[in-house]
């Protein structure tokens, strides 16, 4: 039940979802740490690509056009929802048990990927998860070629020795 | 020493740590929004919610109350709208109840006893005979509104709101049926249908500080309501449940709030004073009144 009929002098946008919205959506949950967040801020990224589908050809990178709008749109969620959470306590008096902070699973590699700083995180999502060069990095997460090697640095290092303890 | 990672390893990790997705599933949910896009777009552009969205949280934080819907609602489309909400504070401020809202005397169980605290609270304040204030790094420490007598107004603003709001589909006009077959419930008090013209003046002067907000919106995105008060408000989830699948209702909003644990709240905040009022904080002015959110769309609950 394929409704995105969006054929234009731009190829399909069905098969440009097709192509990237099961990896978009894993990078983000691994950005996030929270898959249910990551799925709506995709979905907003693509719908608002579906409404300048006609005009893709001015985009440079449309794929990172896509990443950064999802990045951005990931980063407004998260921050309404942590003063939606912040507020709720406050006013209900209820500071502790509802709400948790999101993590992705209990092995030791998990735990260490999430304790990254986000922007290592991000740059290490990108490039190992989305297959992304660091040129193409760079331009996703709006900082030079250098940010991003250092970023991909600090977070194999840690990455690894969390792997090889475990090995 | 470990044997050294090597890059592929480094990159399989990190793929297994990502879920799994469902990309159909994905690309159906997408399909959908795109073709409710489109007819929307037909029709006029509609309002953008998350350009407004950072506007209601700031003024939710003014004003304190109807959080929880905002938050069962952050999480979706851009559907979101403003309505005026039974569960903001009053715009007056002198803590008075509005004389057209039901007579406090008709509240009953749990409400009844959280109103009486409000008064008994009200009246300590007043002969100095009770302490209801703190600081503001008391404030901050047990997670306390700062104006305490802007909570005891909404908390009053609260009580005598309507048990139940149904927001309607706009297909519904005004389901003149629907609202006769809700007076007719056993256990209806009063029902009030609130247009959707009514619906927009309200939040116009709700937004009255804030006027821009209000004539960015190209049309009126708000639903009509209906307001429903019960004679025994523990029936309100139940009827909550009759309603929502009526097709002329969009949403039911039945209320949250747990109106003995704010009785039993209420009680611990206040200290028995010397007869001396000089201590409390009393507010006459507010930052503006306040809105909640309710939605038009039928998106499904997200982030929690």
């Amino acid at each position: 039940m394929l409704i995105l009929i969006a054929e234009g002098p731009n190829g399909s946008f069905d098969s440009f979802v097709q192509e990237h919205s099961a990896r978009l959506v894993r990078s983000l949950s691994l950005i996030s740490k929270d898959p249910e967040l990551a799925w709506d801020a995709a979905q907003d990224a693509f719908l608002k690509l579906y409404l300048r589908w006609d005009t893709v050809g001015d985009l440079r990178d449309p794929v990172a056009w896509l990443y950064r709008v999802a990045l951005n749109r990931c980063s407004d969620y998260r921050r309404i929802v942590v003063r939606g959470r912040r507020l709720t306590e406050r006013l209900q008096g209820m500071s502790t048990g509802l709400w948790t902070e999101p993590r992705l699973a209990d092995t030791e590699l998990a735990l260490t990927f999430s304790a990254l700083p986000r922007r290592q995180r991000t740059a290490a999502t990108l490039h190992y998860l989305a297959d992304m060069s660091t040129e193409e990095v760079a331009q996703v997460m709006g900082v030079s070629r250098g940010t991003v090697d250092r970023h991909l640095f600090r977070a194999r290092e840690a990455l690894r020795s969390s792997m090889e303890a475990q090995s | 020493m470990n044997r050294p990672v090597s890059d592929t390893e480094l990159s399989d990790a990190i793929r297994r740590l990502a879920p799994p997705v469902d990309g159909g599933a994905f690309h159906r949910e997408l399909g959908e929004r795109c073709a409710a896009k489109r007819r929307r777009y037909q029709r006029g552009p509609r309002i953008r919610a998350w350009a407004i969205g950072a506007a209601v949280v700031a003024l939710l934080v003014a004003g304190g109350f109807g959080v929880n819907a905002l938050m069962e609602r952050v999480g979706q489309d851009e559907g979101m709208v403003l309505t005026d909400d039974s569960m903001s504070p009053g715009a007056t401020g002198t803590g008075s109840p509005d004389p057209t809202s039901r007579e406090a005397t008709t509240l009953t169980g749990a409400k009844a006893e959280l109103w009486a605290e409000i008064q008994r609270t009200r009246e300590g304040v007043k002969s100095g005979e009770l302490i209801f204030a703190w600081t503001a790094s008391e404030a901050a420490r047990e997670d306390l509104p700062s104006d305490p007598m802007l909570m005891l107004d909404s908390l009053e603003k609260s009580l005598l709101g309507p048990d139940i709001t149904v927001y309607l589909r706009d297909s519904a006009g005004d389901a003149t049926a629907l609202r006769s077959e809700i007076s007719a419930m056993p256990g209806v008090a009063r029902l009030e249908f609130v247009s959707k013209d009514e619906a927009l003046q309200k939040l116009k002067e709700s937004f009255a500080d804030h006027p821009e907000i209000i004539s960015s919106l190209p049309g009126n995105p708000l639903p009509a309501s209906l307001e429903v008060w019960l004679t025994d408000y523990t029936q309100a989830p139940a009827l909550a449940d009759q309603l929502r699948d009526r097709p002329e209702v969009d949403e039911v909003r039945p209320p949250t709030m747990d109106y003995g644990q704010w009785a039993e709240r209420l009680r611990s905040l206040t200290r028995e004073g010397s007869g001396d009022s000089g201590r409390v904080i009393v507010s006459n002015s507010y930052p503006s009144p306040t809105v909640a959110s309710g939605v038009t769309g039928g998106a499904t609950q997200h982030l929690g």
